[in-house]
């Protein structure tokens, strides 16, 4: 009995261990990534003082696919909201084509690229896509890992809700 | 007679243990075998040729010996033949 007691407790540290990324309230980690599309290179400082959507995609992403659409219609909507498409793709090629090179491209989102993963891995992004709401003040207040369209009305009233809230 | 049900009771008693230890390092190496793939480092695993069902792959192959194999234009979208150099 004790020992199926022990194996428990390893195997539900294991899995708490597993996704340790920044809850919400926590100090959303600061970043700076080549654009995808253009030049240059931007970061979270850049949008100090603004609501921030965190959008986590690539190319390999079936339903990534439907969920960017969605995104763009969000970032067209909410005037003033800042969304960060970070591609992880690790071809940037790959990441032009799924955006059909360029035309696809929403000019309401700014395109970045985490070739590394190094964002990812900061988040800990517990699914793909995965999206995250940071505040006025830097804080990270939502986060969805591994979300689909159905979840897009619930992250809409969250936007809406830290826009109005900070 | 006291002495040899407790030498028995002993002994079952470390047998219990022993089996609990024994379970306990199975578990050990049975979790030192997992790796735990994030989600964001799929790429390689999400790509199409890693479906154990490769259909995809497995077709073309198939396709370009039988049309090989029948020096001829296949059923399928298979076409050339006889050198097997055909795409």
């Amino acid at each position: 009995m004790s020992v199926i007691r022990l194996s428990t407790l390893i195997l539900l540290g294991a899995l708490s261990a597993a996704f340790a990324g920044p809850k919400p309230g926590a100090p959303a980690p600061g970043f700076k990534l080549p654009h995808l599309l253009d030049g240059g290179e931007a970061g979270l400082k850049d949008y100090a003082g603004n609501v921030v959507v965190l959008d986590f995609w690539a190319s390999w992403c079936a339903p990534c696919a439907k969920t960017l659409p969605s995104l763009s219609r969000m970032g067209a909507g909410h005037p003033g909201l800042a969304v960060l498409a970070l591609s992880i793709d690790e071809d940037r090629d790959k990441a032009l084509d799924f955006l059909g090179r360029k035309e696809k491209a929403n000019p309401s989102l700014t395109y970045l690229h985490d070739r590394k993963r190094a964002v990812a891995e900061a988040y800990d992004l517990g699914g793909m896509p995965s999206l995250v709401i940071v505040d006025r003040k830097g804080l990270v207040r939502y986060r969805h890992d591994g979300y689909t369209e159905a979840d897009i009305p619930a992250i809409e009233a969250e936007i809406s809700a830290v826009m109005g809230g900070t | 007679m006291k002495a040899a049900l407790q030498a028995a009771t002993l002994a079952a008693a470390a047998s219990r243990t022993a089996v609990a230890y024994a379970a306990l390092a199975l578990l050990a190496l049975a979790l030192g075998g997992c790796a735990v793939v994030k989600p964001y480092e799929r790429e390689k695993l999400a790509d199409p040729i890693m479906n154990p069902d490769d259909a995809l792959g497995k077709q073309s192959v198939e396709l370009k010996l039988f049309s090989t194999r029948e020096a001829g234009i296949g059923g399928g979208s298979g076409v050339g033949g006889g050198c097997g150099c055909a795409k």
